[in-house]
C-alpha cells in the first residue's frame, strides 16, 4: 500500500506533545493514504488518544508539522480539521440515542431551506438522505423518525461512521468503534469500514482487538510510551507477533517471569 | 425496546392507525396531555357548582398558567440543552424593580425603561451562561448563586434608593399608551395580552427546537456535549444563548406583570424557579437533557393553572395546592419514565 509516488492524505512529522512535565508524544511521524486502513495500536497511555486529538484539532502539538495532501497546515480548533474532511468517531458517544435517525445524521451540518427571511430545516431532505444512509448500512424497513436508541449497538456505531462519510470525510479516525460490541455486531461495523475504504477514504482504526485489526488493517503502527515503536505492512507481520505486540509484549513476559 | 416517533407524518394514521396511536403515546408530551385532561375533568365536575366552568375562571386559569409559561418555554429549551436556571424567580423581581425605578424614580419613558431592563436580563443571563460553560461549573450551582445574589441586590438597591422594597404607581397615566396595550392590555373575552405573549413564545420555542438548525444543536448539546462539539456544534454558544433567552423571558413576563399591576416588588417571583422546573419536567422533558418538548411544558403550565384555580374553587385552603403539586410532579415523572421507557438513557 505504501507508495512513494502518491501523496498521503495526512502526514505528520516529528510531532511532540507534553502536558506539563508529562511527555505524551515524542517525535512521532506517520502518514495515511487514500484507500487504506492504518491500525493504530498500543497500550493505554501509549499516546493514541493524544495523537488522534492532535489530528482532529482538539490539541495543538508543541512541535512538529502536519501536512494535508502535501500542504502544511495547523489546526486552531476541531472545526478546522472538520473543514478539511477529518472526522473522528468515538466509541460510546458516537450517536445521540434519544434523537431520531434523521436528526442524528445531520448534527452539526443540517440542510436548510429558505422560508421568507428564515432558514428552516429541510426535513424532507433530511429523511430522504438518512433513509439512503441507513439502507447503505443494511438497515431497511425502519422509519428515519425513530429514535436511534431503538437500533442495535452495531447499527448505531455504523450509523456514526456512515454519517461521517456522508458529511464528506476524507480521513476517518475511528476510536475503538468495535470494542463494546459482540462478534456479529462488530462484523457489521468492520464490513462497513472496509467498504468505506474501498470508496476511497483513508482510515485510522484504533482497536485492542487483534482479529478486528487483522480483518481490515493494511498497515499496523504500534505506539509505545509516546514513541512510534514500529510500523508493519500486513504482509510483514504474523498474527502471533501482532498479538505479542498488542498485549503488552515484553512487559507481560517480564511479569510472567516475576510471577513464576 | 420501544420505538419513539419524534416526528410523525401527517398522513401516517391512514396507513397504520394502530401504530400511529402507539407513536402518539410515545411522544414526550403525551403524559402531560393525559394528566391535564384528567385533572381538568376532575375539577370541572367537583367544582362545577362553585362556577368552575365559567369564562372568568378560564381567564384566571390562563393568567396563572402564563405566570410560569412565558419563562417555562425557554427554560424547556435550556433544560433540553442540559442546563438549569434557578435564578428566574429572582430575575422577575429584579426586572420588576428596575422598570419601577426607571419609570417612577428616574422619570424615563416606558420604552427606555424596557430597553434597559431587557438589556440587563440578557447581560445577566449571558454572564451566568458564560460562567457555566467557561468555568465548567454546574448550572445548578451557578444559578443558585444567581438566585440569592439577584434577590439580595434587588432588595438592597431598592431599599437604598426608595427606602422600601415595593414601588407602586408605575402604570399611572399610561393606560392609553401603545406599550401598555401591548403588554398589559386585554383582547377578546377580556383575556390578558400576556396570554398572547405566552402563545407567541411557545410557538417560537417550538419552531426553534423542531424546525431550525439551532434546535438540532440544542438536542445534541444536551444529548452528548462532547460528541456534539466533535461534529462542529458550537455547544458553548448554544447554552449561553439559551441562558440569555430564559432570562429575557423572565423580563418579558415581569414587564407584563408590572404594567398590569402597576407595582414592583423585590419579593416577587419567589419559588417561581421551582414551579418552572416542575412544569418542564411534567411536560416530559428529561431532567438530564437531550429530550423534551415545549408542547409538553405548555400543557404542564395549564395543568398547574387548573390545579391552583381548581383547589381554590372547591373551597379548601389554597395551600393544599403545594401538596398536590408535589404529588403530581412525582406521579408525572413516574408515568413519563414508564410509558416512554427512557430510563436506560438517564445517566
Amino acid at each position: 500500500m505504501k507508495n512513494n509516488n502518491i501523496i498521503p492524505i495526512i502526514e505528520i512529522c516529528n510531532i511532540k506533545k507534553n502536558f506539563g512535565s508529562v511527555v505524551a508524544l515524542t517525535d512521532v511521524s506517520l502518514s495515511v493514504y487514500n484507500k487504506e486502513v492504518l491500525c493504530l495500536l498500543g497500550d493505554n497511555g501509549a499516546g493514541k488518544s493524544t495523537l488522534i486529538k492532535i489530528l482532529s484539532g482538539v490539541f495543538k502539538p508543541d512541535s512538529g508539522n502536519i501536512f494535508y495532501n502535501g500542504n502544511k497546515i495547523s489546526f486552531e480548533s476541531s472545526k478546522d480539521s472538520i473543514k478539511l474532511g477529518i472526522r473522528t468517531v468515538y466509541q460510546d458517544l458516537a450517536v445521540f440515542p434519544l434523537m431520531s435517525i434523521a436528526d442524528n445524521f445531520f448534527v452539526g451540518s443540517e440542510p436548510t431551506k429558505k422560508f421568507g427571511p428564515f432558514k428552516l430545516l429541510d426535513i424532507k431532505k433530511m429523511h430522504t438522505i438518512a433513509k439512503e444512509g441507513i439502507e447503505k448500512i443494511g438497515v431497511t424497513n425502519v422509519e428515519t423518525s425513530r429514535a436511534v436508541k431503538t437500533l442495535s449497538g452495531g447499527q448505531r456505531q455504523t450509523l456514526a461512521v456512515a454519517r461521517a462519510e456522508h458529511l464528506g470525510a476524507k480521513l476517518l479516525i475511528l476510536d475503538e468503534p468495535t470494542s463494546a460490541l459482540g462478534v456479529k455486531q462488530a462484523s457489521v461495523v468492520l464490513k462497513y469500514i472496509n467498504n468505506a475504504k474501498n470508496r476511497g477514504i483513508g482510515i485510522i482504526f484504533i482497536t485492542h482487538n487483534v482479529s478486528h485489526a487483522l480483518a481490515i488493517g493494511d498497515r499496523f503502527a504500534i505506539l509505545k510510551q509516546g514513541k512510534l515503536d514500529s510500523i508493519y505492512l500486513k504482509s510483514e507481520i504474523k498474527e502471533s507477533k501482532l498479538i505479542h505486540l498488542m498485549s503488552g509484549g515484553d512487559e507481560l513476559e517480564k511479569l510472567k517471569k516475576e510471577i513464576v | 425496546m420501544a420505538n419513539i416517533c419524534l416526528i410523525s407524518k401527517d398522513t401516517y394514521f391512514l396507513i397504520n392507525p394502530k401504530k400511529y396511536l402507539m407513536n402518539i403515546t410515545r411522544r414526550p408530551e403525551f403524559g402531560a396531555a393525559v394528566g391535564l385532561v384528567i385533572i381538568y375533568t376532575f375539577f370541572s365536575i367537583a367544582a362545577n357548582d362553585n362556577g368552575f366552568n365559567s369564562i372568568i375562571v378560564f381567564r384566571s386559569i390562563l393568567d396563572m398558567s402564563v405566570s410560569i409559561g412565558i419563562i417555562g418555554m425557554f427554560a424547556t429549551l435550556l433544560l433540553i440543552s442540559g442546563e438549569f436556571d434557578l435564578s428566574v424567580g429572582s430575575m422577575v423581581a429584579a426586572t420588576s424593580m428596575l422598570i419601577g425605578l426607571c419609570i417612577v424614580e428616574w422619570n424615563m419613558p416606558v420604552w427606555l425603561a424596557l430597553v434597559i431592563t431587557f438589556i440587563f436580563s440578557f447581560i445577566f443571563g449571558a454572564l451566568q451562561g458564560f460562567i457555566v460553560v467557561k468555568a465548567k461549573m454546574p448550572s445548578l450551582i451557578v444559578t443558585l448563586g444567581g438566585l440569592f445574589f439577584l434577590r439580595g441586590i434587588t432588595y438592597g438597591v431598592s431599599r437604598s434608593i426608595v427606602g422600601r422594597s415595593i414601588i407602586g404607581g408605575i402604570n399611572e397615566g399610561l393606560q392609553e399608551s401603545f406599550l401598555y396595550k401591548i403588554f398589559a392590555g386585554k383582547i377578546f373575552w377580556n383575556i390578558s395580552a400576556s396570554v398572547i405573549w405566552w402563545v407567541l413564545v411557545a410557538i417560537t420555542s417550538y419552531l426553534i427546537l423542531k424546525r431550525t438548525k439551532f434546535g438540532n444543536w440544542i438536542f445534541s448539546t444536551g444529548g452528548s456535549e462532547k460528541e456534539a462539539r466533535a461534529l462542529g456544534v458550537p455547544t458553548d454558544k448554544v447554552r449561553i444563548i439559551l441562558f440569555m433567552a430564559t432570562a429575557g423571558a423572565a423580563a418579558l413576563f415581569s414587564t407584563c406583570q408590572v404594567l398590569s399591576f402597576g407595582s414592583a416588588d423585590s419579593m416577587r417571583g419567589t419559588l417561581k424557579e421551582m414551579e418552572v422546573i416542575i412544569t418542564v419536567v411534567i411536560g416530559g422533558t428529561l431532567i438530564t437533557g437531550g429530550y423534551g418538548s415545549p408542547i409538553g411544558t405548555f400543557l404542564g403550565c395549564l395543568t398547574l393553572g387548573v390545579l391552583r384555580q381548581g383547589i381554590y374553587m372547591i373551597g379548601i385552603a389554597p395551600e393544599w395546592y403545594q401538596a398536590v403539586l408535589g404529588l403530581v410532579l412525582i406521579v408525572a415523572v413516574f408515568i413519563n419514565r414508564n410509558i416512554q421507557k427512557i430510563e436506560d438513557f438517564e445517566k
